[in-house]
């Protein structure tokens, strides 16, 4: 057991850290309130017929990211400074990776598009932090279930009697902040849903999935570019039945076919696992104030940024890592 | 049971279970990885960047198993 002044005083030392923490808490959790927001999984449209709030979002982040590219272009310096410095820090680290890895043949090849990737990947992840800003700017519309109460929403443009007059299911008009209020406060007017105007694009399904389908394509025009019509020995096994027999060939022939299918495989875990991380880190910076404190979204704040960062890196190194399986040679090397 | 219970019930389990497994794999990569690092520090770089892409092959399980909670709250 220890005793003495030193115990005393790291348990003095918890016990303030303690006292602390939960007054964090109920100091946050009475001085500001935060009632829960509405999750949805699927991007909500915005009102311009197919584009969703996460697609406009990636268009504005797109040009945001060609207008940056354009600037610190136009004035590089033989002596990098400042900002020039970071983007140069980011693409040599990048360079590096992509020709350690990649055939030498291809490095080139791979790496604006691998560097695309990875720097669209970085905005995109870290736009979900901005989450529990934006996502109280959007449109409104009426709800019959779990919405907040139509007085504790301030309209920018229309009114709440613009919102009457529509039947339910169609969206409302009117650029609307969602003020925060009570939910479970007995509404007697009608109930309001705001959806987002802004949503960082990875945290939708169909952003990461069409870029893990492109990712997955370009592997095979790749590894055909490269190898020809051997790549598809790859999948397709007949030569175990000549070399090995008709044991060994069966087997033989039937890992190639997994190949295949693992290959599909890929396109799903591409997808689900970026899409998974940003979305459930949105929920995350939604969920916590209301649950615990406004407080602690510090805390998830910095998680955040970590995994938003090692997601864009690790879509990058993996589309490395199977661009390059792809343009090796694999009959040579058994 | 209600089949709406159910169903939350199902997701929930989906993807609390399918976690158990990616969740040791992970650790136990990191830990190797780390283990490696410690006896061959100049080898940090290329250790690294495979330990990234086990990371992923092990956590590809859990994310089946995110897909298997989703089909079920959405889908089914």
């Amino acid at each position: 057991m220890p005793t003495g002044k030193g115990a005393k005083r790291m348990t003095l030392k918890i016990i303030i850290g303690l006292v602390i923490a939960i007054a964090i808490i109920v100091v946050g959790n009475i001085f500001v309130p935060v009632p829960r927001a509405a999750i949805e999984v699927a991007a909500e449209p915005i009102g311009l017929g197919p584009i969703s709030n996460a697609l406009f979002t990636s268009f504005i982040l797109s040009i945001i990211i060609v207008g940056l590219a354009f600037f610190i272009g136009r004035k590089l310096k033989e002596k990098p400074s400042g900002v020039q410095n970071i983007v140069e820090v980011l693409i040599e680290a990048l360079d590096g990776l992509v020709n350690n890895i990649a055939p030498k043949k291809w490095a080139p090849t791979f790496f604006p598009i691998l560097a695309t990737i990875f720097i669209y990947l970085l905005f995109a992840n870290w736009f979900s932090l901005l989450t529990p800003l934006l996502g109280s700017f959007g449109i409104i519309h009426p709800t019959d279930h779990g919405g907040i109460p139509v007085e504790k929403v301030t309209f920018i443009t229309g009114s709440p009697d613009d919102l009457h007059h529509e039947p339910a299911g169609e969206e409302g008009h009117g650029e609307a902040d969602a003020a925060h209020g009570e939910t479970a406060e007995e509404a007697h007017g009608m109930e309001v849903m705001v959806v987002p105007l802004f949503r960082a694009p990875s945290s939708d399904l169909n952003l990461t999935f069409a870029l893990a389908l492109t990712t997955m394509v370009l592997v095979q025009v790749f590894g055909l570019w490269e190898r020809g019509i051997g790549y598809l020995g790859n999948f397709i096994r007949l030569d175990g039945f000549s070399k090995k027999g008709p044991m060994m060939g069966a087997i033989d022939f039937f890992v190639g076919l997994l190949e295949g299918v693992s290959e599909f495989a890929k396109i799903i875990s591409f997808s689900f696992r970026l899409f998974g991380n940003i979305f459930a880190g949105e929920v995350i910076l939604i969920v916590i104030p209301s649950l615990v404190s406004l407080l602690l979204l510090l805390v998830f704040f910095g998680l955040e940024i970590f995994v938003g960062i090692i997601q864009a890196f690790v879509f990058f190194i993996l589309s490395l890592v199977f661009f390059s399986m792809a343009t090796q040679h694999h009959g040579e090397e058994h | 049971m209600e089949a709406e219970a159910v169903k939350l019930l199902a997701a929930g389990l989906a993807i609390g279970l399918g976690a158990i497994g990616p969740g040791l794999g992970i650790g136990l990569l990191a830990m190797g990885a780390l283990q490696a690092i410690g006896r061959n520090p100049e080898a940090q770089g290329q250790i690294q960047v495979n330990m990234f892409i086990g990371i992923a092959f092990a956590e590809a399980v859990a994310i089946y198993a995110l897909v298997v909670a989703l089909i079920l709250l959405f889908v089914v």
